[in-house]
Formats: structure tokens, C-alpha cells, sequence
């Protein structure tokens, strides 16, 4: 009995051997793919005389789409810095989403609203909509007040209103950049079909921000924003970036994407029923595009930077991250169909096969490694010094991968200026294999427990403000 | 044993890859703060000088040992930005003679033919400062370059370079560019619009360009708006492709004339609703209170954005306009009822920069 459990423990590790040599092969080539890139992007990023010509007529009008639940503490000032983002022409459409609190009075009182009769094509089905308003003192707000129906019933309400053919979906507590919109809209000035553009998400738990703009981008000292802050740079620098040179780029961030107005019409807008309704969208496109022929690009850009607050504290990363993975099952459950299916190209083949059996399962996979190295260890099955050199190679990769990702950044955009910060980048990276990653892995567990119960809650997510920065 | 060796080594080799990447961030960002302070005392020299020059009471040398100075790709970009935003047009020949010879220019337009395609960039950007008719052969190449950015430099030194040939190319081209390129093309032949008018007037009038091309064309005569293209884009409200015909209505917005208006009044019937739309807004613009009662007919047409257009127009009219736009909020007819009410209580100014889409 016990000799089978040594050999069947001796075979788990090997399995996990070539799993981890598999998985982490591929996200070298994410990160030899993001090279050229990121290289490319920042050419025409960090480049003055581009900078002039983006400020110019020739890009398309955007509608910004805003939905706003229980926000009347921001809300003034948050529809404020959308309404002064530097683009020539954009209009914002803000959906109060049946608010509890004085979310609508508050904007009725900063904006002077009016109601106008609702003259809205209803292409998609939404919660009913209540009234329709206008600002005597910002003719580019609409304001549209409806019954709860959750975040993405509040943006099919807003892609009905919107007037301009492509569209941004933002959080209300999302800050974006001046010069986002701008920079989000490149693609179009180079001429190329698309269907959805990407931008970065950056932490601004520790940054100093007045009047709803960053004004001094710091890394924080806490452990866990600090982990995943060097997270969010690994994330959006070299994988999403990675993923556009393979074509298959699943995730358009929610709380910072452009989109074709007419394609997410054409897929019938935001499905109501999902928790991570930003990568249900992305694969949809996908579908939509490749059933129909349609030669139209979903790339992902790095320099369009929106600053969001991540969870400080251990209770609220572990609904954000159960709830994220909670997503991923789900989307990858519905699509499974496009798993290996030659006919959806590089996202079928390539893309949702990673995020099936790399993102989704890995944490599985991790939990059977340490429980088979535990047991290994106990039973003599798994030599020691192997071992130890095996999880100095795992951890020192990924440390590895943190600190490419610190490199590029360094190299392209570098947003942190004070050296102090270029240190904590340093030390996030090299402590976070160590009690952060077996936390997200523990929290993405969870996730496989609440599908089987059938959970499908969003959870709170409770945030600080942005008033905490850095020492 | 082999594969725990092997092990061993890529840790070590990993960790040592892991230091060498932290050495490097940080000289690096030491290098780029010593070239920031570079750049930063060469540009501080250059105030002074660039503006005597530019008000006539200094030598242009002065200029050229500051931008000498910096590192090539600053000077170029230095030296494009004021050429761009501080040098008058008059002036810009005598820069550019002073500065073709510079290494950073010559290291620049040697990137003409590089298969990098920021070479390239390079090279079309130096072109616009310093470039000469005798640089035509080089830029040709550069206004048909596969990379959009590139293009889109390339067509702004049309201007400097000034020839008859590259001028009639970027012309036929119009139609197939991306936006940006299309707008700095436009930009750069208002400045040459003497050698842009005639190939302009010859592709309005060709009878082999699709409606697509045509509607391109459009758009560039509407921003030229040379009085001369106003018969050519005046017959084209009569032209078989729907796109013509509301390009047509677009561009005519630039031409106020009594012929102008009665041809975008044809347009308000068009079976096509972005054709009638199209007409709508020309209308408004025109501020053609004769169009008024069509118009107001128009707030019932059977499509969103033709009832809209036609509501802002209306808006757009003055009393009369307001007047009708107050007799269709007691409308039998919802939709006019709506659209009426929804852009009744809007200022002028609100209702230009609603209708500007």
C-alpha cells in the first residue's frame, strides 16, 4: 500500500514537472512576444510629436459609459474628471442604477439636470428605465435613471443611449488619465478595423491623487497592494501584450475597454447572469468576429492608463479573486465547445486552451504539488535535495517573470519616479512567491467550491478612497 | 543526480539573472536622468537664440550649435516641435538650410530606406524640417510607407518639399488613408493649394472612382473649401452612390451659396436616411430658414437619427426654427413630440456641440 502511494506520488511529481515546464515555456514566449510589442507601442507612445497629432479632429467620437451604484459620496466629482478627459469629441452617459443613497439627487443638484422624454433606442433589453436626463451646464452628460439591475444591465442601458459608434465602459471609481481616451484611440488613427481596444489598469491604493487625477504615481509599503501592483504590471506588460501578438486577447478589462458599439449590439451587449462580465464579452467578440468572417482587431495598447483601487486587506482580495475565478470557470464551462475548435483560429486553439488548463486549473495543480511534496517528503518517495532545487527553480521563475515585467516598465512608461518606489517594486517582486501567491491560490480554490454550490454573488467590495498616500 | 545538477544550476543561473535585471533598472535610470539633464541644459541654451532669430535680431547658428547638442533622436524631435509650433512659415526654408547638413539630419534621413519602420519615421520627420524639392524621390516612397505612422509624417513634409507630382500622388491616395493621415494630408495641402486644386478637381468629376473614393474627396474639399471645387461638389448631390450623396451634403455645408441650398433641399427626400441626416445637419449649418418646413416635417421621419438631425438643425434656424421646434412639442406625432422636447430646452451652443458628430 504504502510502496503504491510512493510510486503514485513519484508519478504526480513528474506530472507536475512537465505541467510546470509546459505552463512556464509558454509564458516565456508571452514574455519573448511582448519584446517586440511593447517596443512597437512605446515608439509612437512616448513620442512628442505623436502626442501633438493625437490631440486632433481625426479621431472618432466616444461615448464614455458610466455606470454608478450607490456612489453619492464621488459622483460629482467622478463625472466631473470623465467630462474633462482630453479628447475633441465625447459625450458621457451615466446610469444610476437605482442607487439606495442621494446618487441622483446629487447629480440633479452639481449638474442642473433636466428630464427629457427618453428618446433611446432600446436595442438591448434592460431593467426599466425611469427617466432620461440632460445638464443645462454640460450638454455632453446624459444621465439615465433606471431600477437595479446590476453593472451590466446598467451598461446595456448605456449602450442604448449612446450616440457615438464606439464606446468606453468605465467604473465610477475608476480614475483615467487626461490623455487615456487619447492614446486609447491610436489603432484608429493608424487606420486599423477594431472591434475592442484594451487599456492598462494600474493600483492607486498609495498614490497621491487631487481632483480626481494621479498626480504622483507611488508604489504602496503594504504587502499585499505592493504584491499586486507588481501583479498588475506583470499582468497588463507582458501578458496581455504577449496575447496580441498571438491574437487572442481574452481580456478586455471592465472597468477600462474601448468597444465597437455596433459589435456589442451585434452580440447582444453584456450578459446580465455573469460575475466577470469582462472576459464573457471578450470571447463573444471573438465568437462574433470569427463566425462572421469579420477582420476586425481586439488588440490590447499599454501606454492608456486607468488607476484603480485594489483590495488592501486580506477578506476583500478573497472575494475579489474567488469572484474573478469564479468568472473564468464559468466563461471557459460556456465555451468549452471553442476548446481545440480549429474554426475559432488562435483563441480556440491557443488562448482559451491556456486559460482552461494554465489559468483556470493551475491552482489545483499547485494545491496537489505541495500536498504530493508534503507527503513525498513524509513517505522518503521524493528526494529532498530534488525537491528543494525544484521549488528554488519555481519560485525563483516567477521572481523572474516580476522582475521582466519591472524591466519593461522601467525601459517603456516609467510612472514611478522616486527611487524608493523602483526598490519596493524590487522587493514585492522577490517576496511575493512567498505567502501572497499560495493566498491568491487558496482564494481561487474557493472559487472551484462556490461553482459546486451553485454561488453567484458579486460580494462587496469595500474600498478606502484615494487618500491614503505613499510615506 | 543529472537532473538534480541541472536543477541546481538554472536556480543559480536564475538568481543571478534576477540581480543582473536590478542592476540594470537602476543604471539605467541613472543614464536617462544624466541625458534628461543633457537635453535639459541643450534646450535651456537654445531659448534664447531660437528667439532672437525669430524676431530677426540673430543669426540662426546659434540654434544649430544648441540642437548640435543633444542627442540625435532629441534634436530631431526638439527641432520638429519648433518648427511645428514656434517657427513661421517664412522662415522655415532658412532653418532648414541651416540645419540640413547637421549630423543629427543626415543621420535621420539616412533612415529613409532602414527596414525599421521608427527609421523611417525618423527620416519623414527630418524631411518636413529640412527637406527640398531635390528630397522628392526620397519621400515618394515614404507617402506609400506600410506603416500608417510614418505616412502620416511623410505627408507633412509635402509642404517643405513642395512638389507638383508628390503633391497630385497624396491627392489620389486621400481616399485610402487612415483618418490622422487623411487630416494631416488636408492640413498640408491647404498650405499647397494651388498644386492641390486641379488633381482635387479631377478625381471629384472621375467617373470611374466609387462612391467611397468620391465621399473621401469630399471630405477634403469641404476642409480645402476652395470656392472654385463648389460647381464640382454641387453636382455630386445627383451621384448614383448613396455615400457620394451624403458626402456631397457634408461637404456643402463649407459652401454657402443659394445654389448650395436648394441642392442639399433635394437631399432631405433621399430614399437613404444617412443621406437625409446628412442633408439635415448641412442645413442647419447653412442656417437655410427657408428649409424650415421641411425640416419640421422631418421630426416625424420614420428614422432616429433623421428626426434628430433634423430637431438640431431646426435648432439651429433661429425663431423660426424654435417656433417650429415649440409647435412639435404639442405634436400629435410622439416621436417629433419626443425629439422636439429633448432639444427644445438646449442652448446654441449646446446644440453645436450636440450636433457636431
Amino acid at each position: 500500500m504504502i510502496e503504491a502511494l510512493r510510486q503514485g506520488l513519484q508519478a504526480l511529481d513528474w506530472a507536475i514537472l512537465v505541467y510546470f515546464i509546459l505552463l512556464n515555456s509558454f509564458y516565456a514566449l508571452l514574455l519573448l512576444l511582448s519584446f517586440p510589442e511593447l517596443w512597437t507601442h512605446f515608439q509612437l507612445a512616448d513620442d512628442e510629436y505623436f502626442a501633438r497629432v493625437l490631440a486632433t479632429d481625426a479621431l472618432p467620437p466616444i461615448s464614455v459609459l458610466v455606470p454608478a451604484y450607490n456612489e453619492e459620496v464621488s459622483i460629482a466629482s467622478s463625472v466631473l474628471s470623465f467630462l474633462t478627459l482630453a479628447y475633441p469629441r465625447h459625450e458621457v452617459v451615466l446610469v444610476n442604477d437605482g442607487s439606495k443613497d442621494r446618487t441622483m439627487d446629487e447629480l440633479v443638484r452639481a449638474y442642473d439636470l433636466y428630464e427629457v422624454p427618453p428618446a433611446i433606442q432600446r436595442t438591448l433589453p434592460t431593467a426599466t428605465i425611469r427617466a432620461v436626463y440632460r445638464s443645462r451646464t454640460h450638454s455632453r452628460l446624459l444621465v439615465i435613471d433606471k431600477d437595479n439591475g446590476g453593472k451590466a444591465d446598467s451598461l446595456n442601458a448605456a449602450i442604448n443611449a449612446a450616440r457615438f459608434p464606439y464606446v468606453i465602459a468605465c467604473d465610477a471609481d475608476t480614475l483615467i488619465e487626461p490623455d487615456a481616451l487619447l492614446r486609447l484611440a491610436r489603432p484608429f488613427l493608424l487606420g486599423r478595423e477594431i472591434a475592442a481596444i484594451g487599456g492598462t489598469i494600474r493600483v492607486v491604493n498609495a498614490c497621491k491623487v487631487e481632483m480626481g487625477r494621479v498626480v504622483d504615481a507611488r508604489v504602496d509599503s503594504r504587502w499585499l497592494p505592493g504584491c499586486q501592483t507588481v501583479e498588475y504590471l506583470r499582468a497588463f506588460l507582458f501578458g496581455r501584450l504577449g496575447w496580441n501578438r498571438i491574437g487572442g486577447n481574452l481580456i478586455i478589462s471592465g472597468a477600462f475597454g474601448l468597444f465597437a458599439r455596433k459589435y456589442l449590439l451585434a452580440i447582444g451587449g453584456y450578459q446580465t447572469g455573469n460575475v466577470t462580465e469582462d472576459m464573457d464579452l471578450a470571447v463573444r467578440l471573438h465568437i462574433h468576429l470569427r463566425e462572421h468572417g469579420i477582420k476586425a482587431d481586439m488588440p490590447f495598447i499599454p501606454d492608456p492608463v486607468a488607476w484603480t483601487e485594489v483590495p488592501a486587506s486580506a477578506r476583500i482580495l478573497h472575494r475579489q479573486r474567488e469572484r474573478w475565478h469564479r468568472g473564468l470557470i464559468g466563461t471557459i464551462w460556456e465555451r468549452r465547445r471553442m476548446l481545440f475548435n480549429p474554426r475559432y483560429g488562435s483563441v480556440g486553439m491557443v488562448a482559451l486552451p491556456f486559460f482552461a488548463f494554465g489559468e483556470m486549473v493551475a491552482p489545483i495543480v499547485e494545491l496537489l504539488g505541495y500536498i504530493g511534496l508534503l507527503l513525498g517528503l513524509w513517505l522518503g518517495a521524493v528526494n529532498a535535495p530534488f525537491a528543494i532545487a525544484f521549488l528554488s527553480v519555481a519560485v525563483g521563475y516567477g521572481i523572474l517573470l516580476s522582475m521582466w515585467a519591472i524591466v519593461l516598465e522601467e525601459v517603456t512608461f516609467r510612472r514611478y519616479n522616486a527611487r524608493r518606489d523602483l526598490w519596493r517594486l524590487l522587493f514585492f517582486a522577490l517576496i511575493e512567491g512567498f505567502g501572497y501567491r499560495q493566498l491568491t491560490v487558496y482564494y481561487r480554490l474557493h472559487a472551484f467550491w462556490k461553482v459546486m454550490r451553485g454561488d453567484r454573488g458579486w460580494g462587496v467590495m469595500q474600498r478606502e478612497g484615494f487618500a491614503r498616500p505613499a510615506k | 543526480v543529472s537532473l538534480l545538477v541541472a536543477l541546481g544550476v538554472i536556480a543559480v543561473a536564475q538568481g543571478v539573472f534576477v540581480v543582473m535585471l536590478g542592476i540594470f533598472v537602476f543604471a539605467r535610470r541613472e543614464k536617462l536622468l544624466r541625458r534628461a539633464a543633457t537635453v535639459t541644459r541643450s534646450r535651456g541654451r537654445l531659448s534664447a537664440p531660437l528667439a532672437k532669430w525669430l524676431v530677426g535680431s540673430g543669426s540662426v547658428l546659434p540654434v544649430k550649435d544648441a540642437l548640435r547638442a543633444m542627442p540625435h533622436d532629441a534634436a530631431l524631435v526638439f527641432a520638429s516641435e519648433i518648427c511645428d509650433t514656434r517657427v513661421p512659415r517664412e522662415l522655415r526654408a532658412e532653418l532648414g538650410a541651416a540645419l540640413r547638413e547637421e549630423p543629427w539630419a543626415i543621420w535621420a534621413i539616412d533612415g529613409a530606406t532602414r527596414r525599421r519602420w521608427w527609421r523611417r519615421l525618423d527620416a519623414a520627420r527630418a524631411l518636413g524640417i529640412v527637406g527640398t524639392r531635390e528630397d522628392a524621390e526620397l519621400l515618394e516612397p515614404l507617402l506609400d510607407d506600410t506603416h500608417a505612422a510614418v505616412r502620416l509624417a511623410a505627408t507633412q513634409a509635402l509642404a517643405a518639399v513642395d512638389d507638383p507630382e508628390l503633391v497630385r500622388l497624396a491627392v489620389l491616395h486621400y481616399p485610402g488613408e487612415a483618418l490622422a493621415v487623411r487630416l494631416f494630408t488636408t492640413t498640408t495641402l491647404r498650405t499647397v493649394w494651388q498644386l492641390a486644386e486641379g488633381p482635387l478637381r479631377d478625381c471629384l468629376t472621375s467617373r470611374d472612382a466609387s462612391g467611397r473614393q468620391i465621399a473621401a474627396w469630399l471630405a477634403l474639399a469641404e476642409s480645402l473649401n476652395l470656392p472654385s471645387l463648389r460647381p464640382a461638389v454641387t453636382a455630386l448631390v445627383g451621384h448614383p452612390d448613396p455615400e457620394a450623396r451624403a458626402g456631397a451634403a457634408r461637404a456643402l455645408r463649407r459652401y454657402p451659396h443659394a445654389e448650395t441650398v436648394e441642392a442639399v433641399r433635394t437631399l432631405l427626400e433621399d430614399p437613404q436616411d444617412f443621406v437625409r441626416a446628412a442633408a439635415a445637419q448641412a442645413l442647419g449649418a447653412l442656417r437655410a430658414t427657408e428649409a424650415e418646413p421641411q425640416l419640421e416635417r422631418g421630426l416625424s421621419d420614420g428614422a432616429w437619427w433623421v428626426r434628430f438631425r433634423c430637431a438640431l438643425a431646426l435648432a439651429l434656424l433661429g425663431e423660426p426654427g424654435r417656433a417650429a421646434l415649440r409647435r412639435a412639442r404639442q405634436s400629435r406625432d410622439k416621436f417629433a413630440r419626443e425629439m422636439a422636447m429633448m432639444t427644445s430646452g438646449l442652448s446654441e451652443g449646446a446644440v453645436l456641440e450636440l450636433g457636431d458628430v
